[in-house]
């Protein structure tokens, strides 16, 4: 069972960079980025799980729950995710207004 | 008196977000800014003499946010929030939206220095990533905006890399104070070298080193002068840092290597790049990369010798500075004013290890101490990238010291004031024993 | 007393930067020189001679938490100290005219004071290194006043790759010593502390401008204000020839390898090195035309001179090699003053541009004339007495290689320095509207050369001048009273010389006098019965073509050198450095690309 969840996590992890190394496509760049953001905050909560475990939230009588932190931190992460994202998004549509295009050109090098 | 360290990073977050509420938004922030700096100061005069200092915040650790701040942690905040004020004074038209990045960038970085947690470390690296994008992509052209969609895309791999790499640590170790997984390390198994890899490719897109720092270039490029000169003393900086403290946590002999061989190709192609660079801020860009090789060279040489410490510290110091007041003045086309010139030869002979320079110092305990090593590599790579920097800086200020256009107060004078910082701490070098007393960065 | 020395030139440092008018400037800084000199001249008591008595402390520390700075005075450092600091005077002096506004000479010029001061009375590495540096510094702000790139970038270059590499010889003697104190170094004969005083002789050589590392100087020299190049090849220059001697000589451990040094190769190879940059030198300054590159090529040649000297190290090679040093200094800092007030006046470098200048400017010529016979070795002043000890020193070594080189060069620096007195001041008269050269100006020049003549007659003061340096390095003093210098090749006689020169001299005064003599034109003398009209103008000058036989010659053997080594090497560093920039392609999926690369190396790295 948790390997599964180890390889969709790998699975994630790959797609992502894959669409990052080979998209031209600005939207696309990024959707990738959010799979990859997926796939580690989904490997964060694996860290967490303990077989057998319930919800951390006190109720008295319970004696295994998954370790609180690494969901804590998940939450934090889709934060930040989230925010990092709708910045993207508003320099997508900035560039799509200066370049018409959502397709990446260089315009720096060397 | 007590100091609270966590007030430098909760005063600029708080007035950051009140920005809009508050109508002068320049007046607030050279406020803060500058009572961030006297609160850094007084709080390194509280470390200096009562030793490092701890806070927790919330909980008991591994729970809680805890703060760590010694002698270098404490001079290093210092110096962001410092150089952040005398920068923001040369930004000439302030926006409110402008002041609360700029706030976050400062705030963040500043937390970046004397956090003592990990995961506390991945969130502001992340506040300080997601306001140095909207910076440098402030000015809105096209050159900006891909600078910033460069960095951008680089700084979200690297972000989900660190977080890979703190998940491999917290599943081994079930905590993240780096002060206790310090405590607790030992010849490591996979998951934590796995952990160490992350976590250096993570921050070390941060902290540009080769070849990680592809943004470096194009980001300064498009970014302007304040902002690349905010990138290149805040969040770059904080960034060696962390992988000051990376290298405490994971101090193996391996990762000194791998931190010395990282460091010298840094050095030799960011030196090489910016040799035949035309741009002045692209060159300036890749220069940046040079120091921060040589920066993590004298990093790699921790372990072996005491010099390190005190060339991390000059070398830092006098790059953060010289750096800033180059790129501001690399806003304008020649110098201008002789308070330009000034800053401009005071800066650049800073970075290239004149006395009576901060920079001197550096090169003098960096060379001392990759003697004592008896590391040859080091002083060849080090022969070598100072001569092409002192070709191409030379290059530099021939033509800017030719371009006569007139410099405004507001322009001339920051730059200027960055150089005497730099001036003033090769003047009193003795400085660094008091960054070096106690405990150092292994504290 | 050190302390108030420091003290009143950064106190002048700081107030010159902010005075607009350069003759108070001037003044100020005329005064303010003063005071280094007059300590030198109070510290010989020392030294056994008492030249003025004030009282001077010669030691100071400096403590600063953790780094002390020593300073004292030492036998070697006291005779560059004297020569350096009654350089300046006259050359600020001189500056009193010859600009117009203060932007940022004098101040600096007071920095470069500092600077010599301090590493000539430094006692560690540390603060020799620091002033050092300071040096280095001062220079390249100079250069910078003028802002000629080539220069700039090439002195910078140069200079930084000395600063390095005596950083890193310093730091192998200290990791070797564990002290960075001049009185505690030891020097053994083993392969790490050869490998220390080679770069730390390579460090020194290119502010000496020795053959291979010379390629700074023409630009430097070409671009720069006069009296601060004066400064520079005349007192600057010969630091790195006091760094060499200190290491060498001077440093109490050195006499320890004294035995090694005399029977190595090494200084036998500082010895050809110097002969031959002295050979090369000499021929690329002949057929110079820009005076100022003239000489500059003349500078890196008399300065070879003193590396042969210092090679062949036996106490007449080092005696004449610190004549030669303290000659040198004078005789082309007037020249360049003589350059500069030619320039001042005409507004040409270019020798096929002037012509008859010492018609208008007669004072003007006279100094040059002295510095000239100085440059030349002619026995009417004390250039004449150096090159002979040095020659004297290698034929008593049986160096068959060097002493040929050397007088072959000495010829050169005759042919070339003809050249410059016939083709700047003789010849045609074409400024016929020009005036002479300010006074201050004159005044200058004057004080320059008057040394010249003084040891001409009086070469014993010299030697007793270096006597207790020669006894502190453990080599034999020589023999002298203030006329005679007696080697073991023979007796110097000022005197006899002076008479022999006065025979030589009274029969062609006679003959010039008595001879019938007409003036012809100076165009039938030239042309020889050709007809003039098919000539450019440009042809009919005086130094055009000076000595084209002999160019024809030479020149093929002199192309390429070090020159064409450089450019070539710089080619290679360029295309490196290309390469290098090409990685940053600019495109965002390459970066990536760069970073799970990266991820996976150091992976595998520390995995495996």
């Amino acid at each position: 069972m948790i390997w599964a969840i180890y390889f969709a996590i790998a699975s994630l992890l790959a797609i992502g960079i894959y669409g990052v190394i080979t998209k031209k496509n600005l939207m696309k760049i990024f959707i990738s980025i959010s799979i990859m953001e997926t796939g580690v905050n989904l490997m964060l909560i694996a860290i967490g799980y303990i077989p057998g475990g319930t919800a951390p939230i006190e109720n008295g009588d319970f004696t295994t729950y998954v370790d609180p932190l690494p969901q804590a931190l998940v939450l934090t992460a889709i934060v930040i995710g989230v925010s990092v994202l709708a910045l993207a998004l508003v320099m997508v549509i900035n560039y799509y207004e200066k370049n018409k295009t959502l397709e990446y050109r260089r315009l720096m090098k060397w | 008196m007590v100091i609270h360290p966590v007030l430098l990073i909760a005063i600029p977050l708080l007035f950051a977000f009140l920005m809009p509420l508050l109508k002068r938004a320049k007046a607030v922030t050279i406020i803060i800014l500058l009572f961030n700096t006297l609160l850094a100061i007084l709080m390194f005069h509280n470390v200096y003499n009562n030793g490092p200092l701890y806070e927790i915040i919330a909980f008991s650790p591994p729970i809680g946010i805890y703060l760590y701040v010694d002698n270098i942690a404490a001079l290093l905040a210092v110096m962001i929030n410092l150089l952040a004020f005398i920068n923001f004074l040369s930004v000439e038209k302030v926006e409110i939206k402008f002041a609360m990045l700029y706030l976050l960038a400062v705030a963040s970085s500043t937390g970046i220095v004397i956090t003592g947690d990990i995961f506390n470390m991945f969130v502001f690296f992340e506040i300080a990533a997601v306001s140095s994008y909207a910076l440098v992509a402030w000015k809105r052209d096209k050159e900006a905006l891909e600078g910033a969609i460069k960095y951008m895309v680089l700084g979200s791999i690297a972000s989900v890399l660190m977080l890979v790499g703190i998940a491999f640590l917290y599943s081994e170790f079930r905590s993240l104070n780096i002060y206790d997984i310090m405590n607790r390390m030992d010849e490591g198994s996979v998951l934590i070298l796995l952990s160490f890899a992350f976590l250096l490719t993570g921050i070390g897109v941060e902290a540009e080193i080769f070849p990680l720092n592809g943004w470096v270039p194009d980001a300064y490029q498009g970014a302007a002068g304040s902002i690349a000169s905010l990138l290149s003393f805040g969040p770059s900086k904080a960034g060696i840092y962390a992988i000051a403290r990376l290298l405490m946590i994971f101090s193996w002999q391996q990762s000194y290597d791998l931190a010395l061989s990282v460091g010298i190709m840094t050095l030799l192609i960011g030196e090489l790049a910016a040799f035949r660079q035309e741009n002045v801020k692209r060159m300036l860009a890749y220069s940046s990369i040079g120091q921060m090789g040589l920066i993590l060279i004298s990093l790699s040489m921790l372990d072996s010798t005491d010099y390190a410490i005190i060339a991390f510290f000059f070398l830092l110091v006098s790059h953060a500075a010289s750096k800033g007041a180059l790129f501001l003045l690399s806003e304008r086309k020649g110098f201008g004013s002789n308070a330009s010139k000034y800053a401009g030869i005071v800066s650049v002979m800073s970075l290239i290890g004149m006395p009576p320079m901060a920079g001197f110092w550096g090169k003098w305990y960096i060379i001392m101490g990759a003697m004592q090593m008896e590391a040859w590599w080091i002083i060849a790579a080090i022969v070598f990238s100072s001569v092409v920097e002192a070709a191409y800086f030379a290059r530099y200020l021939s033509t800017t010291m030719q371009e006569e256009e007139h410099a405004s107060i507001i322009a001339a004078y920051p730059p200027a004031i960055m150089a005497t910082l730099t001036l003033l701490l090769g003047i009193l070098p003795f400085i660094y024993k008091i960054a070096t007393i106690g405990g150092v960065i292994n504290g | 007393m050190v302390e108030m020395v420091f003290a009143v030139l950064i106190i002048a440092f700081i107030f010159t930067l902010f005075i607009k008018n350069n003759r108070v400037a001037s003044i100020i800084s005329l005064v303010v020189s003063l005071f280094p000199l007059a300590a030198f001249l109070d510290w010989g008591r020392e030294f056994g001679i008492n030249l003025i008595s004030i009282g001077f402390e010669n030691t100071m520390n400096i403590n600063m938490a953790g780094i002390t700075l020593h300073f004292s005075i030492s036998p070697l450092a006291w005779f560059f100290g004297i020569m350096l600091f009654s350089l300046i005077p006259p050359i600020l002096l001189y500056s009193y005219s010859f600009f117009s506004k203060n932007d940022g000479f004098y101040p600096f010029m007071i920095l470069l004071m500092v600077s010599v001061m301090g590493i000539l009375l430094s006692s560690d590495f540390l603060s020799f290194f620091l002033f050092w540096e300071l040096m280095a510094l001062g220079i390249f702000i100079m250069i910078c006043r003028n802002g000629d790139r080539k220069a700039m970038v090439r002195y910078l270059s140069y200079s930084v790759l000395s600063g390095v590499l005596i950083l890193a010889g310093i730091a192998l003697l200290y990791h070797m010593n564990g002290t960075l104190l001049f009185a505690e170094i030891m020097l053994k004969a083993d392969f790490e502390t050869m490998v220390a005083i080679t770069m730390l002789i390579i460090g020194f050589a290119i502010k000496a401008a020795l053959m291979p590392l010379h390629t700074w100087v023409p630009p430097v020299y070409s671009t720069s204000d006069e009296p601060f190049v004066a400064f520079l090849s005349g007192g600057l220059s010969k630091i790195g020839y006091y760094g060499m001697l200190l290491l060498l000589f001077a440093m109490p451990g050195a006499r320890v390898m004294e035995a090694y040094i005399n029977s190595s190769i090494a200084t036998y190879l500082l010895a050809i090195i110097g002969s031959l940059t002295a050979f090369f030198a000499t021929f690329l300054a002949i057929f110079e035309d820009d005076l100022r590159k003239l000489l500059a090529y003349s500078s890196i040649a008399q300065l070879g001179y003193i590396a042969v000297g210092i090679g062949t190290g036996s106490s007449i090679a080092m005696a004449g090699a610190l004549f030669q040093a303290f000659n040198h200094a004078f005789f082309k800092a007037t020249l360049f003053l003589a350059a500069g007030s030619v320039a001042y006046r005409t507004g040409k470098w270019k020798i096929s541009e002037l012509g008859g200048v010492a018609y208008k400017m007669p004072l003007t010529f006279m100094a040059a004339l002295f510095a000239i016979f100085a440059l030349a070795a002619i026995p009417i002043t004390s250039g004449f007495a150096a090159k002979w000890l040095l020659y004297e020193a290698a034929i008593e070594r049986r160096y068959v290689f060097i002493a040929p080189i050397m007088l072959i060069a000495g010829v050169g620096a005759f042919l070339y320095s003809f050249r410059i007195l016939y083709g700047v001041f003789l010849g045609e008269n074409r400024y016929p509207d020009i005036k002479e050269a300010p006074k201050p100006m004159v005044a200058g020049m004057f004080l320059l050369v008057m040394p010249l003549i003084i040891f001409l007659i009086f070469p014993g003061y010299m030697l007793d001048m270096m006597d207790s340096f020669l006894s502190s390095a453990g080599l034999a003093t020589i023999s002298h009273s203030p006329y005679v210098i007696h080697t073991t090749l023979g007796n110097y006689n000022t005197i006899a010389v002076i008479v022999g020169m006065m025979f030589a001299m009274i029969p062609a005064f006679l003959i010039y006098v008595l001879r019938k003599q007409h003036l012809v034109d100076f165009e039938d003398n030239f042309i020889g019965g050709e007809i003039p009209s098919l000539y450019e103008h440009i042809s009919m000058h005086a130094a055009h073509n000076f000595y084209k036989p002999l160019k024809d010659v030479v020149m093929p053997y002199l192309e390429g050198g070090a020159t064409s080594i450089y450019s070539s090497l710089y080619k290679v560093v360029e295309k490196i450095a290309d390469g290098a920039r090409k990685i940053y392609d600019g495109v965002v999926q390459d970066y990536a690309i760069y970073v799970m690369l990266f991820l996976l190396i150091i992976a595998g790295w520390l995995l495996w």
